[in-house]
């Protein structure tokens, strides 16, 4: 009859909802912390596996690439927050949001254990570093060879040799309007340079090499491995994974570059402070820098694990004197300049 | 008077296999108007269209004022269309549709106004100029029509089907209506139906067509009266198809031996033994109660009660016959009456048998 | 009447559509201090962005209308043999995600595109506006080709002979018959192209290069600096035009489209156009329709090729990466499949009470219900992140939240589809129904559902075909498990791996066909296109 077969329909129908009703609600079990990661997902599901091997306590991980992303959900969830610790992402996201009083202070013993540098913690304990990358320049060899070579140039090995008038209209970079990286490389320039009127004035120069700058940073290494333009500026984890992947291009560690530190901090109001605490002891433990360095490509914060491969010793990088303060405090300020004088130019 | 203002020569045209007009030869007279007269899917709208231009023959001649115009675009036969529904312009008002053809023909300003203004006074729409077509009534979007075809003074107006969008009453009045003013303005019109009482009562001649042949032109009592087939004659009325035998011939009249009886009809070319069919129309038959002069007997099957006259089915042995009677004299419980025949209504003889 | 189920069912409805539709918009209006809406001319970068929503909207719409225009005359020929071909190429870009064709052209006309560089040997960069452009008219043509198309189809050939026959030439006919009564149908598709095109996020990400624009700067201050009071600010700017294009559509270009004047007319052809401007149109058409096939040629090349643009060799190797995003797929479908129930029934529900004046607010209700059409989907994830993340509700941050910004945002195609199903079913049934003492959930359950069906499965599929190629909703709501393959495409297009991105969203396009087929069958009679098109 039709109208037993509308009433299986409904039943069937109110089944469907009900199943996937509960399909979606998370199963919130004690013992458990939820973790906010801006991270690799293959780093992050080994390091959590060997969490929860160590310590009995389960993740539940919302991981997005974008640290963004994470901390506009953050601010969201202020009345209600539902995770316990965000991983990822340079310190630069943490510090607004200890400023804010979206996180608690927390001072690791890992930090004595591990003797990690105080560069790498906040001063009010409200993040912890646990990785460095630093900005790479990146080149397209074949279309270095074709273009740039005959003029008889090498490499670019410093920022200044991007200035070259060879490479006008061709390099790529992020912007700081919303790009994190490129925001550290316009204050590198300024730190570099001897004062915010020089770091500009270079930057103005540079400008005119650039090709396009990209919303985000990777998205430079897209525009040189598709040799859209010769050459770019991005972080060294994205670099060097892109150049494990086969991507064609190369990756040069210019000197007096800039380096962003990977923060981890404790979210204000989560369910399980006990395990976020153990979370971020075993972020900075050896175990877990050595998961992350050698999958994520990134240096680690204690000195007695090893830098990854294809990426020289810490020691032989050299970093420009950065003012990570001045960075944060400055940084809507500086956007707002660099778009005024720079971005909008163009 | 011209009398071939407008002439079909020959005229072919095929739509794949269907052959929608076949030798159609066609003379309409100046200042008349001409019906082409037939059932739905006759062929007689695909003349219409030929003569408009928006088709063309694949073979034979159309000639307006003598002249060839099958070459002639659309837009410059001079012969203009009131369409079925009409088709006015639903997005520009009542004075822009009749100006539209002006407009077309570079006629600006106050001529424009006054020809528009002139023509929508004459068909009664003055105060209606403003408005969307969307707003009148059937009768006046149809004047509109006919306002919008006028104006421009086309050599001839071809009215499609005019009448069939408007409900029954509003038919006849629009019909003496159209008829007045083409008499006034004694412009050549060709009119396509397939309602033979609007054919009659409008037409100087009519066309009948049939499977895009046409079977025969002449004046509405010719056609009504003298049709030349049993098509003819039954598509422009009811019809009786006595079947009959010549029995003798004299100049002018044949006697023919019917069911009905013997009758004296005006007819020539048979001779004696030839098998025809009597055409009699239902008002040619007279009945009556008792036998006085009348010929046969009939059985009423059924009457039916029709405002002005009364309809009877009768039935002489297993023959039906259709006869319409005056509301006087009969009562119309009677189970037998006499028939007779009218000897001025006239019979007319067909050379064959109805199909 | 009394009926207090009805009643209460009535004032759920509007409970349901304040708090999943008005108060998510207000919480991303609201959300930012208002000075912030006043700084926002100070800063260079967003009024570039908003000069630069501007050309594009206006350059798109421009060009996209007039292909439209283009492409619906030629298909609308009745003597032209192709015209089925033609029109169902049209149709692929409104079944497909909003990024195929910009990804696509990336991949055939870009640096090392198929086309460009393997066959027509230029090394040149198209990433900018003008490629935005371009592709922006390629994807949003088909609304007003299928529009026109409609509205053509619409006018009587009669009035187009009429105009001949009182002494118009072709020319003129075309000048002052076909184009004003087509006018309104253009003025509508023009609009519902800006909307799309103003809210357009996904094909900028692609292809735009620095270009911002108001929707994907607004990600953008999220994506890289967790500003949620900047892109609040930005997708705020967006409501009003947005609204003004919606609001202009509804009210003052649908009431002008003009009932032409039925009778029993018989049948006109059209006349023919004159042979060179035929052919010259018919150029352009195939041109376009040669694009787009090359564009899914692209995507579909992409998936079994090893390098593109490098290496050509044929290869399932791109199909490993679908299979690890399996799940990604599957919550696509699973979400669009819920979402689209969800969606089609609360349209029946809403539709049938304000078609049966069984609700209070009636035209308020109906505004409502249509409202999401006009609010562009940036905005739509912004809100709901924002009101259900930050009041505590515990399916914020799962894929419950998603499937229901999917259904609110596509409710107006379920709603109008459903209303104008309710408008042909014969009011006598549901009176008759009345007589013989059936309440009104009754009416609705035993008349109109029957008759509905048809209707309703199209209103599931257009509803499900949207939530399934959707980005900018998805965007700012997914998590890591709850991601669906728009926003994996979008990752693997950033990170540079085109042909599995290539590979995914085959398989992405392969499922929205199927379920495109089967649903085709089972409710021929409602055409999916102008549920597409007139929502």
């Amino acid at each position: 009859m039709k109208t037993r077969r509308w009433i299986l329909c409904a039943i069937a129908t109110l089944g469907m909802a009900g199943v996937l009703a509960g399909a979606y609600t998370p199963a919130n079990a004690a013992g458990k912390i939820v973790i906010y990661a801006a991270e690799d997902e293959k780093t992050l599901n080994a390091l959590t596996k060997m969490f929860t091997k160590n310590t009995g306590i389960d993740t539940e991980v919302v991981r997005i690439p974008a640290a963004g992303t994470l901390v506009a959900r953050i601010r969201a969830e202020k009345d209600a927050p539902k995770a316990d610790v965000f991983i990822g992402g340079s310190v630069e996201f943490h510090e607004p949001l200890a400023k804010d009083g979206f996180v608690v202070p927390y001072d690791s013993p890992a930090v004595k254990l591990g003797n990690i540098g105080a560069r790498f913690v906040s001063p009010q304990n409200y993040w912890h570093g646990w990785f460095m990358g630093t900005l790479v320049i990146i080149v397209n060899p074949d279309r270095f060879k074709k273009e740039i070579a005959p003029k008889g140039l090498a490499k670019p090995a410093t920022w200044d040799d991007l200035l070259n008038p060879a490479y006008a209209k061709s390099v790529a970079s992020g912007t700081p309007a919303s790009c994190g990286g490129a925001y550290i490389f316009t204050a590198v320039q300024v730190f570099r340079n001897g004062g915010e009127d020089k770091g500009f004035e270079w930057l103005k120069k540079y400008d005119k090499s650039v090709a396009q700058y990209t919303p985000t940073c990777p998205g430079s290494i897209t525009l040189v491995a598709r040799g859209e333009v010769i050459a770019g500026i991005t972080w060294q984890d994205d670099a060097v994974e892109a150049l494990m992947a086969k991507q064609p291009i190369e990756v040069i560690f210019p000197p007096e570059t800039g380096a962003e530190i990977g923060g981890a901090s404790i979210i204000k109001g989560g369910a399980n402070p006990e395990g976020a605490k153990k979370f971020v002891d075993f972020l900075l433990s050896k175990e877990a820098q050595t998961v992350k360095t050698e999958l994520g490509y990134t240096y680690p914060v204690r000195d007695d694990v090893k830098p990854p491969r294809g990426v020289p010793p810490l020691s032989m990088i050299k970093l420009v004197k950065y003012d990570r303060q001045f960075a944060i405090d400055n940084r809507t300020r500086l956007t707002k300049k660099w778009e005024d004088e720079i971005g909008s130019k163009r | 008077m011209l009398e071939s203002y407008v002439e079909l020569v020959a005229l072919h045209k095929r739509f794949a296999s269907l052959a929608a007009v076949s030798d159609v030869n066609l003379a309409v007279p100046e200042g008349q108007v001409t019906t082409l007269l037939g059932p739905s899917g006759c062929g007689k709208t695909t003349i219409l269209r030929l003569i408009a231009g928006f088709l063309q023959p694949d073979s034979g001649d159309i000639r307006i004022k003598g002249e060839r115009v099958n070459d002639i675009p659309p837009q410059r036969r001079g012969a203009v269309v009131v369409f079925q529904d009409y088709a006015l312009f639903p997005h520009l008002s009542v004075f822009e549709n009749v100006a539209y053809g002006l407009r077309r023909r570079k006629v600006r300003g106050p001529e424009l106004k006054g020809r528009v203004e002139s023509m929508l006074t004459f068909l009664g729409l003055a105060d209606q100029a403003a408005k969307s077509p969307l707003q009148l009534s059937g009768g006046q979007q149809q004047r509109v029509a006919l306002a919008r075809a006028l104006v421009v003074e086309p050599d001839v107006l071809l009215l499609d089907e005019p009448l069939s969008n408007l409900d029954v009453k509003l038919r006849v009045r629009v019909r003496t209506e159209l008829k007045e003013i083409q008499r006034s303005l004694g412009k050549t019109t060709i009119l396509v139906t397939h309602d033979q009482e609007e054919a009659l009562s409008i037409s100087d001649r009519i066309a009948v067509v049939e499977a895009g042949h046409i079977r025969q032109v002449g004046t509405p009592y010719e056609v009504y009266a003298r049709p030349v087939d049993a098509f003819v004659a039954d598509f422009l009325g009811i019809a009786n198809f006595l079947p009959a035998t010549v029995l003798a011939v004299t100049p002018g009249s044949v006697l023919l031996d019917t069911p009905i009886g013997r009758l004296l009809a005006e007819a020539s070319g048979f001779v004696a033994g030839d098998a025809v069919t009597v055409l009699l129309r239902p008002s040619a038959i007279r009945l009556s109660a008792s036998s006085g002069e009348a010929m046969v007997r009939t059985s009423v099957r059924s009457t039916s009660f029709l405002g002005g006259f009364r309809r009877y089915e009768l039935l002489l042995g297993d023959f039906l016959l259709i006869a319409d009677q005056p509301m006087t004299g009969l009562d119309a419980r009677e189970p037998e009456l006499w028939l007779s025949i009218d000897p001025a209504a006239g019979l007319h003889v067909l050379a064959s048998r109805p199909r | 009447m009394r009926e207090p189920l009805t009643l209460l069912t009535g004032l759920g409805v509007i409970t349901v559509l304040i708090v999943f539709v008005l108060l998510p918009i207000v919480a991303v209006v609201a959300y930012p201090p208002f000075t912030d809406y006043l700084t926002l001319p100070e800063n260079g970068r967003w009024v570039r962005a908003a000069l630069n929503t501007g050309r594009m909207v206006v350059l798109s719409t421009t060009t996209a209308t007039l292909v439209g225009f283009i492409y619906a005359v030629v298909i609308s020929r009745p003597e032209l043999r192709g015209r089925k071909v033609l029109r169902l190429i049209a149709t692929l870009p409104l079944f497909s995600p909003p990024f195929t064709l910009g990804f696509s052209y990336l991949l055939m006309y870009g640096r090392f595109g198929l086309i460009s560089h393997d066959v027509l040997g230029f090394e040149s960069s198209i990433l900018g506006w003008k490629s935005l452009w371009a592709v922006q008219t390629l994807t949003h043509f088909p609304f007003a080709a299928l529009a026109i198309e409609r509205a053509l189809a619409a006018t009587p050939a009669r009035l187009e002979a009429a105009a001949r026959n009182l002494g118009a030439s072709g020319f003129e006919v075309f000048h002052t018959i076909t184009l004003p009564l087509v006018r309104p149908a253009i003025a509508g598709a023009a609009l519902l192209i800006a909307t799309y095109v103003l809210a357009d996020f996904a094909n900028p990400l692609v292809i735009g290069g620095d270009f911002p624009l108001l929707a994907t700067e607004a990600w953008y201050r999220i994506d890289g600096w967790g500003d949620m009071r900047g892109a609040t600010v930005l997708a705020a700017t967006l409501l009003p035009p947005a609204l003004f294009f919606f609001v202009a559509e509804r009210f003052w270009v649908s009431r002008r489209k003009y009932t032409v004047i039925s009778g029993r007319g018989s049948a006109f052809d059209r006349l023919p156009l004159p042979q060179p401007l035929m052919w010259t149109l018919i150029a352009v058409c195939l041109f376009v329709a040669a694009i787009i096939l090359s564009l899914y040629f692209g995507i579909v090349a992409g998936a079994f090729t090893e390098t593109w643009g490098v290496d050509w060799t044929l290869t399932l190797n791109q199909w490993s990466v679908v299979l690890s995003k399996a799940d990604h797929l599957r919550n696509s479908l699973l979400y669009a499949a819920t979402a689209g129930l969800a969606a089609t029934m609360l349209a029946m529900l809403a539709a049938f009470l304000v078609d049966q004046r069984a609700i209070p607010f009636r035209r308020v209700v109906d505004f409502v219900c249509v409202l999401p059409a006009a609010v562009p989907g940036v905005f739509i994830g912004i809100g709901y992140l924002l009101f259900f993340g930050r009041a505590g509700i515990p399916f914020a941050g799962t894929a419950t939240l998603m499937v229901l910004a999917f259904t609110f945002a596509n409710l107006p195609f379920s709603y109008q589809v459903v209303r104008s199903g309710l408008a042909q079913i014969d009011q006598n049934l549901a009176d008759a129904a009345a007589n013989l003492g059936a309440s009104r959930l009754r009416i609705l359950w035993d008349v109109h559902l029957r008759l509905l069906l048809p209707t309703c499965v199209a209103a599931w599929t257009a509803t499900f075909i949207s939530c399934i190629t959707n980005l900018s909703i998805a965007i700012f709501l997914v998590t890591s498990g709850t991601q669906v393959a728009t926003f994996s495409i979008l990752g693997l297009i950033g990170d540079n791996r085109l042909e599995a991105a290539s590979a995914l969203t085959t398989a992405l396009l392969a499922i929205t066909l199927v379920v495109l087929m089967i649903t085709w069958r089972v409710s021929r009679s409602t055409g999916l296109v102008s549920v597409v098109v007139d929502a």
